[in-house]
């Protein structure tokens, strides 16, 4: 989260920065990227294998295989970017960004081309093969990053993310004062066939005669994803986006998948500023943007009018509601953006989760929360998680930040154990 | 001539009695006003024209002297800007139902729903009504257009049964509004309504004003004379029929990822029914036709809004479209500016979820042919230039079959002889728009104007089905009909063209 409260101070301070540590233009930001296997597991207990990247640059990569890989995020006015690949992949790997120069060099297997640009060759077993990519006179703007080789393959797979270009100043999108914001968010869409997966990752990708590239017929994606997580994952306070009330916050909105999505966000439209990399003259508001595979839209969701003290807990989804199975709504493609009163805003900061008023943290709001609680009001004990009266306007458990428990906090948890709403 | 106007005059006379009995319904939308709303969500069956039945769930008007009975889609609600509107919805359904109405200011709860507190539960969006309850909606409509509710309940399975509706919002009053007629067209009628009077007697010199009254928005570049629904949605009958007779869905789920629509449906019907009357008996739960008729010049708003989970290429024959609007937002660079931003296309792409307002007209402007077939004074609306290029009295009718119709005019049309014709319903007999010529026996009918009909469809191909069978599914027929003639009994355009 890039959220901050004063936004001109540390402009400024970025500002000087750029200005005198490096003349604009020949900045040089370089990743590190290793291209190698991993699992994810899905909500159900499902497995899936991937191929994912990892940030291996020295002295601030973590080394962990992501879906999405990390965002290769850009200093302010840089314009030049370089990818160190480094493959340990059993099949050959390369990087392209749709949208940006890179020279192509489309490289056969077995008369078919199968990449669209100089690949790190396939790993040997146990080794590693490497590969660079340089891309210069970048311009401000929202990217993905992706496997440029058997992409109908390696992308499923989970070989990309994003990439953020940005202007000189600070908090805006584009060289345009009406691309500012107070806060971002990167968000991701993809889908995950395990199906298909799982073929792919037995090394199935081999072109000969035995092996031929069918696997893509019968692609059909069970979990949908969002910065890689499926519903109910999506839920974790770790997966939830932030939009904080009284701000605008820029949605960096990416779809890696196959499939085009209609991103929405319930009960709120947002501004589309920008398109694949561009700013758009005259922002367009929509409340169902269309996303379609491979295309990257910023939207700015605009709560500039919504009072510093309104808790919100929005549900960003695929309008095209494709979700595997009729039983439940588990591998939809539900997000949420959590909106609350954050300190100094407000004297105190508000938590307006929907799962407060759950006293014993067993994962669900019962008649024994409700004992828990009274039990605590009556000894005068306070407790955040029961501090859900007086509701926002949305009809939230804002509370009163205070921890301290009232009647009406158990009435409210009463009324969720019933499944009153 | 005797002999034309006498096939004319049967021939309407057929037609009004089998094809539009209610015609009134053909020319604006259909829906129910007001600020304050029951709603019921029930089940119900709907009809496809190849003969199918599938069960849906639908949204009922349970209002005191509403319709009542569940219908698909719900019914739409036309409203006025300003408008805090009130909606009561009682849940007839086995599972939690909901309304969400994008693009409006919401009054009530807009918290998601997760059951009993457990975050792998969520169950809708809003509050909802568990079945057997009540849930009441308010909200504000402070804003223009084309909208829409649905179900924010369990998405997947509720949007494709037809929990949904479209909302049409009203701007405040304009006034009316007076906008030059380009010099290239004749001058409107009088009154610009029929039997208001005078239409049969303009020969004015251009240029020449109209003035509007009606608006989409609250900028006179929304100004339109009629306005018409295109509502899209889809079926897969395989995944209605596991909703209507699996008896254990727990253990024999649907598997979405084999769902494919085989039926596209306009405001809830499948061509040919699209074309049929409103309010039609048969069809007891699609109350909405689909079945654009309008004059030449008049300007046609098309509120296009998708209700599916598929994209679906609107096209209209005859002209392109002006984009006006997305989701309830005038195409404008600045407020106030009215639709500069406006873009012309002749397919619209129906995302799921959005909604496009466009403005159509057709006046026959540059096909190189008078459309009134060489008549001496000017209709309304008629592009000069051919008009005057082609005036070529005659003074008897031309035998079919023999000679070159009128080829002095340049329309490249050779009559073939009628016993070598097999006519479609809607042909004339004449290829001039507002004039009837011999029929085969038993054939016509349809066209009792003598119009000139553009297919508005889906332009992804397979969707002019009805589960295989063509042609059907995402059609219908836009007439463009004639204005009056001296002579023309201007009742019947009263009753169809109000
Ligand atoms: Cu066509």
């Amino acid at each position: 989260m890039k959220f901050r409260i004063q936004p001109s101070a540390l402009a400024a301070l970025i500002t000087v920065c750029v200005t005198v540590s490096l003349p604009l233009g020949l900045h040089a930001k370089s990743y590190d990227l290793r291209a190698d296997t991993a699992s994810i597991t899905m909500p159900d207990g499902t497995v899936v294998p991937v191929w994912g990247f990892a940030d291996i640059t020295a002295g601030s990569g973590d080394g962990i295989v992501k879906v999405p890989g990390p965002a290769l995020d850009l200093p302010a006015a840089d314009t030049n970017l370089t990818i160190n690949l480094t493959n340990k992949l059993p099949v050959p790997v390369s990087i392209y960004i749709p949208g940006l120069r890179l020279a192509p060099a489309p490289a056969n297997v077995g008369g078919r081309v199968m990449s669209f640009t100089a690949h790190a060759p396939a790993a040997p077993a146990g080794g590693q093969t490497t590969a660079s990519f340089s891309f210069t006179g970048l311009k401000p703007g929202t990217f993905i990053y992706q496997s440029g080789s058997n992409p109908s393959a390696q992308i499923p797979m989970g070989l990309y993310g994003a990439v953020i270009v940005r202007p000189a100043a600070a908090n805006q999108a584009y060289n345009d004062a009406a691309s500012a914001y107070d806060n971002e968010q990167v968000v991701v869409f993809s889908e995950i066939d395990p199906a298909f997966n799982s073929y792919v990752s037995s090394n199935k990708t081999t072109i000969d005669a035995a092996h031929k590239i069918n696997y893509s017929l019968s692609y059909a994606p069970k979990y949908f994803l969002i910065n890689g997580k499926t519903y109910p994952d999506t839920t974790s306070p770790a997966s939830q986006l932030v939009a904080p009330p009284a701000r605008k916050t820029l949605l960096r909105l990416i779809n890696a998948g196959s499939q085009n999505h209609v991103p929405t966000i319930a009960g709120k439209p947002v501004r589309i500023i920008g398109e694949d990399g561009n700013f758009l003259t005259y922002a367009r508001n929509e409340h169902a943007p269309v996303l379609p595979a491979g295309k990257t839209l910023d939207a700015i969701l605009d709560l500039s009018s919504t009072p510093l003290t309104e808790g919100n807990f929005f549900t960003m989804f695929d309008r095209r509601a494709w979700r595997a199975s009729s039983v439940d709504t588990t591998g939809s493609m539900i997000a949420f953006i959590k909106s609350y009163p954050t300190a100094p805003d407000v004297p105190v900061s508000l938590d307006c989760n929907p799962f407060k008023g759950d006293m014993n943290a067993d994962g669900k709001i019962d008649i024994v929360d409700v004992m828990i609680l009274l039990n605590k009001f009556i000894n005068s004990t306070t407790d955040p998680n029961g501090d859900v009266t007086p509701v926002s306007l949305a009809g939230l458990p804002c509370g009163s930040g205070t921890g301290v428990l009232k009647l009406a906090d158990a009435m409210y948890v009463l009324q969720k154990a019933l499944d009153i709403n | 001539m005797l002999t034309r106007q006498f096939i004319k005059r049967m021939i309407l006379a057929g037609a009004l009695l089998t094809l539009f009995p209610l015609a009134q319904a053909y020319a604006f939308i259909d829906g129910i006003t007001g600020t304050s709303f029951q709603f019921a969500a029930r089940e119900g069956r709907l009809s496809t024209p190849d003969g199918g039945n599938l069960m849906f769930w639908g949204f009922a008007d349970i209002t005191p002297g509403g319709r009542s009975t569940v219908q698909y889609p719900g019914p739409t609600l036309i409203i006025n800007q300003g408008d805090t509107v009130t909606i009561t919805l009682a849940n007839e359904l086995n599972e939690p139902v909901s309304m969400m109405f994008p693009g409006m200011t919401m009054l009530s709860s807009t918290a998601p729903v997760f059951s009993k507190g457990q975050p792998g539960k969520i169950t809708s969006l809003v509050p909802e009504a568990a079945p057997r309850e009540t849930q009441t909606y308010r909200f504000k409509a402070e804003k223009p257009g084309t909208f829409y509710y649905q179900s924010a309940s369990n998405q997947a399975i509720q949007l494709r049964m037809g929990l949904f509706g479209a909302i049409v919002v009203r701007p405040g009053s304009l006034g009316a509004v007076s906008v030059t007629i380009p010099t290239y067209l004749s001058c409107p009628p009088v009154g610009h309504r029929e039997g208001s009077g005078g239409v049969n007697t303009i020969i004015s010199a251009a240029p020449c004003a109209k003035n509007f009254t009606t608006y989409a928005y609250g900028h006179q570049s929304s100004a339109y004379d009629r306005e018409f629904l295109y509502l899209a949605s889809e079926m897969d009958p395989k995944f209605q029929r596991w909703m209507e007779f699996e008896p254990d869905k727990i253990n024999n789920p649907f598997d979405f990822s084999t769902w494919k629509a085989n039926y596209w449906f306009i405001n809830g019907r499948n061509a040919p029914d699209t074309m049929g009357m409103a309010n039609a008996m048969n069809l007891p739960s699609q109350p909405y036709n689909c079945m654009p008729l309008f004059h030449p010049g008049e300007q046609v708003l098309i509120r296009i809004i998708n209700m599916g989970q598929d994209f679906h290429p609107l096209h209209t024959h005859g002209n392109h479209m002006d984009v006006i609007a997305e989701d309830g937002n005038l195409l404008q660079s600045a407020p106030g500016s009215g639709a500069d931003l406006s873009w012309e296309a002749f397919t619209v792409t129906m995302a799921p979820g959005k909604t496009f307002d466009a403005i159509f007209d057709w006046t026959g402007k540059g096909l190189g042919w008078d459309i009134y077939e060489n008549t001496a004074i000017f209709r309304p609306y008629e592009y000069i230039p051919d008009h005057l290029k082609t005036f070529t009295p005659f003074t008897s009718p031309v035998a079919s079959g023999t000679t070159p119709k009128l080829a002095a005019q340049g329309l490249p049309v050779i009559m073939p002889g009628i016993q070598e014709t097999i006519a479609g319903p809607n042909w004339s007999g004449s290829p001039f728009l507002g004039s009837m010529d011999a029929l085969p026996p038993g054939e016509g009918g349809f066209n009792p104007f003598s119009g000139f009909f553009y297919m508005w469809h889906s332009h992804a191909e397979r969707e002019l089905t009805n589960n295989d069978i063509f042609p059907g599914g995402f059609l219908t027929m836009a007439a463009i009909v004639p204005w009056p003639a001296t002579g023309d009994n201007l009742t019947i355009y009263d009753e169809y063209m109000p």
